[in-house]
């Protein structure tokens, strides 16, 4: 299965991060690992389920220093405010980053963001960091909302056994970015669906059944048209 | 810049329910992807030819217009109406209309600011023409919402250190240097898609606002009157 696939991968490196409490007996077990981000040219819609050292900033995860970012943009989007706010990567920047707002934005586990590709052709960046554990809440706020699975998986985003997103509304939508065609595929839930988990997801849009990703680091955009979702995801290493 | 995904449109009946008022990215300038990035540059008056528009070579998109002269700001020493160096005597700010070709155009709450300061040869540190330097500044547009067109525009002006109004600035003849923007119908997009930017506007100048001399009309009509006279005379 792919999320094992995923999860196994990031689960190298993992030895070095086990520490080990020898009076107790307890042991403390991370999950080390990377992921291989490919940004198209044009626009990507990308989420780092890694918890990176020393923090999820942009300023950390894509530093400019060097300017190898430099006409790129990503663009965060506050559901709580419905509003965006970006930064761009710029030889004009007077941060040492590189990043005209000096790289503050947080692409934490569970948040996406839009990542401009100025180039002609495809880049490659690297997130390393671990793999969140335990229980965890991805609150969706009514409106839309710029989101990803917390934890490295993929494949069918409502029926996933680790990141299940099954108490959604009916209604809300899933908006998931080609960054090949850049175009969106735009997956409803509805009554009068007939695919996809429980029926529920709508063939009437470019989308048809579940909303899928394709990759650990796709995010795409989640439109919530009714109370606030709780998006459950679960992850242990032993798992 | 635009990033104008034409496709977000289609997606966005959806979302005017929930975040009604459509904003627009107004600072933006930074040379990105192919037909996507773009920067405006405003420049002092290009002499009796009044004002000119369009993108110049640098400009992003690149286009064929030629400027004389100095971009405003870019952080010379300068006083005065004269002085196009000091950004800081020079405002900028963003109208808008509601719909397509309006015709009465008010100021976007919050789009206003002085030109860059910053100075210096290096273009890391001086952009002259430009008014921030950071993009990022998104503001709403009252009655616009997200998946409908406006009319947007840029108004620049001479402020005279901070103490005139573009009206007071581009009272006929008053010598403070003004200038408008062509005006662009611009589709505000936003979530799913990325927000709009000024793009299409393109760069322009300011012109030099100061009394009209006698059109060559003009002329020739108090030429014909004295001739007329003297026929009369001789009659």
């Amino acid at each position: 299965m792919r999320t094992k696939t995923l999860l196994l991968s990031a689960l190298l490196g993992a030895l070095g991060s086990v520490s080990v409490l020898a009076q107790t007996n307890v042991y403390s077990l991370n999950a080390v690992g990377y992921i291989n981000v490919t940004l198209s040219p044009g626009f990507n819609i990308i989420t780092d389920p890694l918890i990176a050292s020393p923090d999820n900033t942009v300023n950390t995860l894509l530093n400019n220093s060097t300017h190898i970012y430099n006409g790129d943009v990503v663009y965060f989007y506050d559901a709580s405010t419905g509003s965006y706010s970006s930064d761009d990567a710029s030889q004009r920047a007077t941060n040492a980053n590189g990043w005209t707002h000096d790289g503050t934005n947080v692409l934490a586990p569970g948040i996406a963001c839009w990542f401009l590709n100025s180039a002609s052709s495809n880049v490659t960046v690297t997130f390393v960091g671990t793999v969140p554990s335990g229980t965890i809440t991805n609150t969706l706020l009514t409106g839309f909302n710029l989101v990803g699975s917390v934890i490295p998986t993929s494949g069918d985003v409502v029926t996933n056994t680790l990141s299940g997103l099954t108490n959604y509304n009916i209604g809300d939508d899933v908006y998931m970015f080609n960054p090949v065609s850049q175009s969106f595929a735009e997956y409803v839930s509805s009554k009068r669906g007939t695919v996809g988990y429980n029926n529920n997801w709508s063939a009437t849009s470019s989308g048809v059944g579940d909303p899928v990703t394709s990759a650990v680091y796709e995010g795409f955009f989640y439109l919530n048209t009714g109370a606030t979702v709780n998006w459950v995801e679960s992850y242990s290493v032993s798992q | 810049m635009k990033k104008s995904l034409p496709i977000v449109v289609i997606l966005l009946a959806g979302a005017v329910g929930v975040h009604a008022q459509g904003t627009i990215e107004w600072d933006d300038y930074a040379p990105k992807v192919p037909g996507d990035g773009f920067q405006i540059t405003v420049w002092e008056p290009q002499g009796p030819i009044g004002q000119v528009y369009g993108n110049g070579a640098a400009d992003v998109p690149a286009g064929t217009q030629t400027y004389t002269g100095v971009a405003i700001g870019g952080g010379n020493v300068g006083s005065g109406p004269t002085g196009y160096g000091n950004g800081n005597d020079y405002s900028i700010a963003l109208y808008y209309g509601v719909g397509a070709n309006a015709t009465t155009l008010s100021p976007v709450p919050n789009a206003v600011t002085t030109f860059d300061t910053s100075g210096g040869a290096n273009p890391a540190n001086g952009y002259p023409g430009q008014w921030l330097t950071g993009g990022g500044v998104f503001v709403p547009v009252p009655g616009v919402a997200y998946g409908s067109v406006g009319t947007f525009q840029l108004y620049a002006w001479y402020n005279g250190g901070g103490t005139l109004t573009f009206a007071q600035a581009s009272v006929v003849g008053s010598g403070d240097p003004y200038g408008l923007s062509t005006a662009a119908n611009i589709t505000l997009s936003g979530p799913p898609g990325v927000p709009s930017t000024l793009n299409p506007i393109t760069s322009f100048s300011l012109n030099a606002n100061t009394i009209p001399e006698p059109s060559t009309i003009a002329l020739g009509v108090i030429g014909a009157s004295a001739f007329l006279m003297r026929l009369r005379r001789k009659q």
